[in-house]
């Protein structure tokens, strides 16, 4: 138990500086009922190269950020992992095992390897192994980020691993995007962008770039997102004199429209886990609040009443809608659990403008973007406990971020 | 009648110096009250309160719930609006005969505001909403914001392109409307144009929200302009939301010159 309030105080020492996490009643983070198991790493031969180096540091932040395991000081792990990292002609060879500390069985062993540049991909995929092989868990450590970048004034899409290693550019239209977000298995995304002088959604392919404009009606044509199916996009669109939320088939292109307002604004549609409902967000009752919507049957629920604004909710694969709530002077990130119909918030400093959450597909992390002295930068946030670690900082303004499903 | 009008209107006026202008009181004529010089005794009686109560004064004229004289007859609603043959609008400017709906707006002698506060004309009512309902009892509907129109846009002369708007809202100020009006004569004088109108925010609030909202007051301006006769497929909306700023800076003034709506015409 005493070493989650150690890593808790380290990670906020280190990163605090920016982030002063005043964080409400303890009693919203649910620390396990008993101690986290302990892995000592200290038996992992690494050859001194920095490939290597980057290997086991890499593997020991997966297992450590994912929330079920702690590093174990010398001869005190509930595991050992063992094994080597070394250079094998071009390539890093990785022979690993994770090994119970009481009594010796393996309970995993592989052996990889990769280009030293890919070496973080590799400890990545370690990692979601481990876990699923010790805590039958799925993993978030092969994972992306989707999100925004400004660049010579222009905003593109951007790429990183959900650690925010490995960032890239990913398009160069020179123009205006926004709101990337990714399909079901995680090869596309869809975006919107100024290229062609309007607000227009395309597609994207992650593997080769190939590209599909998918709406471009009269008005605007904005917060594109897949169904769970794959097969429909909902997205805003304002062809029919209002900002409404449309549901479009992905092979057709026709849209159909599913709610129908007074004059309001529209934004974020997210699809519940199971297809069959919508939340968004629109301001016709007064300010901007977020309302879950049954295209079946047209039905509108609200969901968020308190505070000046509740905006850019994000819905879970374990049903819960997080969004950015205004409550004082600044915006906060709370969760509503659709199943109960409670809401807590889970980030809020006082000072940073908390927004944009976007779930893990494990439902227990999400990214967010954490905006002070009009700098924003992206954060993820372990919403069992609180933990925040900055994943891309720095050299501009981050934005709009958007977890990816499982790959690979 | 006429002299008998004549006492009671002075006596009006009387109770209007002497009560310190509260017309629905008059209780400084108490019988003996010493400031009188006593006429005959007689004169005084008819000014007891129980024979001059406020509905007595509604025959010749009315008085808006400020007790202000607001000319001939009418009647007050249950929450003390002017209702009658005349009545005040939410800018207090008289308006003549017409009714209130229930937010309290004025809604014309039979012809209403719509919700972004202009006069719509003297026909059409509410909707259950609220909405003006205009011309015609239907959906607020200019129909689609024009389809992608072609040609090379250019910026009007004059300080007609921006309307500025206030702090999250999407209406058309009424300082602004003359830029509408304006626009909307050139463009019925010059048939051969048509008009992108740009709808922008400032930086607060989310980006993708932002998006909506400036649609909203690029919408507004295209249904301000169809108002005044501009036919619906001329003018199309382009939302750039928080992301094209005029002026980049973090402070209020930043924030006021960035909440606009551009118009730029298309040839």
């Amino acid at each position: 138990m005493k070493r989650i309030p150690f890593i808790f105080t380290l990670a906020l020492f280190l990163f605090g500086s920016e982030l002063f996490l005043t964080h409400q009643a303890s009693a919203q983070f649910t620390t396990v009922g008993k101690s986290k198991e302990a892995i000592d790493y200290t038996d992992f031969k690494i050859q001194p190269i920095p490939a290597a180096r980057i290997f086991i540091e890499t593997l020991k932040k997966d297992l450590t950020t994912s929330g079920h395991f702690t590093e174990a000081l010398r001869g005190r792990g509930d595991y050992k992992i063992v094994g080597e990292a070394a250079m094998d002609g071009p390539r890093l060879n990785v022979k690993l095992q994770v090994v119970v500390s009481a009594g010796g069985s393996v309970r995993y062993g592989h052996m990889y390897n990769s280009t030293p540049q890919a070496v973080r991909s590799l400890a990545h995929r370690y990692a979601d192994e481990i876990l699923l092989a010790i805590k039958k868990k799925t993993g978030i450590a092969n994972t992306s980020i989707a999100y925004l970048g400004e660049v010579n004034g222009k905003k593109e899409v951007f790429l990183c691993d959900y650690d925010g290693g490995n960032p890239r550019q990913y398009t160069n239209d020179r123009s205006i995007s926004m709101s990337p977000t990714w399909d079901p298995s995680g090869q596309k995304l869809l975006y919107t962008s100024f290229r062609k002088g309007f607000p227009d959604v395309y597609e994207i392919s992650v593997a080769n770039g190939q590209r599909n404009r998918l709406a471009n009606f009269p008005g605007l044509n904005t917060g594109a997102v897949f169904a769970p199916n794959g097969r429909d996009v909902a997205l805003v669109l304002s062809k029919d004199g209002n900002p409404e939320i449309y549901i479009m088939n992905r092979q057709t292109l026709k849209p159909r429209r599913i709610t129908k307002t007074k004059a309001s604004a529209k934004s974020t549609p997210t699809w519940s886990p199971d297809g069959k409902q919508i939340a968004f967000v629109s301001d016709h009752g007064g300010k901007p609040n977020i309302y879950i919507v049954t295209p079946a049957n047209g039905r509108l629920k609200q969901i968020t009443f308190e505070g000046r604004e509740n905006v850019q909710p994000n819905w879970s694969n374990n049903n819960l809608i997080a969004y950015s709530s205004k409550q004082g002077s600044s915006y906060e990130i709370r969760v509503y659990n659709a199943n109960s119909g409670k809401s807590q918030s889970v980030l809020s400093d006082g000072r940073t403008d908390f927004g944009h959450p976007s779930w893990s597909p494990n439902g227990r992390h999400l990214v967010t973007v954490g905006e002070l002295n009009y700098v924003s930068s992206l954060y993820i946030l372990d919403t069992k406990e609180g933990k925040v670690i900055p994943i891309v900082k720095g050299r501009g303004s981050w934005s709009a971020p958007s977890w990816s499903p499982h790959q690979r | 009648m006429t002299v008998f009008r004549f006492s009671l209107i002075s006596l009006v006026l009387f109770s209007l110096v002497f009560s310190g202008c509260r017309t629905k009181r008059s209780s400084s004529f108490v019988k003996g009250d010493a400031r009188f010089d006593p006429l005959a005794a007689g004169d005084f009686v008819q000014l007891d309160e129980t024979l001059l109560k406020d509905s007595d004064f509604v025959w010749a004229g009315g008085y808006d719930a400020q007790g202000n004289y607001i000319g001939e007859g009418g009647e007050f609603d249950i929450d003390g609006n002017w209702v009658g043959a005349g009545g005040y609008d939410e800018n207090g400017v008289w308006t003549g005969k017409g009714l209130f709906d229930s937010t309290g707006k004025y809604i014309g002698p039979g012809g209403g505001y719509d919700e972004y506060g202009n006069f719509v004309g003297p026909t059409g009512p509410y909707d259950k909403s609220g909405t003006y309902a205009g011309w015609s009892a239907g959906d607020y509907d200019f129909g689609a914001p024009g389809d992608r129109l072609a040609g090379s846009l250019q910026d009007v002369q004059g300080d007609y392109q921006v309307i500025q708007f206030n702090y999250d809202r999407a209406e058309v100020p009424q300082a602004e409307m003359g830029k509408v009006t304006g626009m909307a004569e050139y463009l019925t004088n010059n048939p051969q144009l048509n008009l992108v109108v740009e709808g922008h925010c400032d930086e607060r609030g989310s980006e993708a929200y932002n998006m909506a909202l400036g649609e909203q007051r690029a919408l507004a301006v295209r249904a301000a302009l169809v108002m005044r006769g501009v036919e619906p497929s001329r003018v199309t909306t382009l939302s750039f939301g928080e992301e094209a700023p005029v002026n980049p800076a973090h402070n209020d003034n930043a924030w006021r010159e960035n909440r606009r709506a551009e118009m730029k015409l298309l040839q």
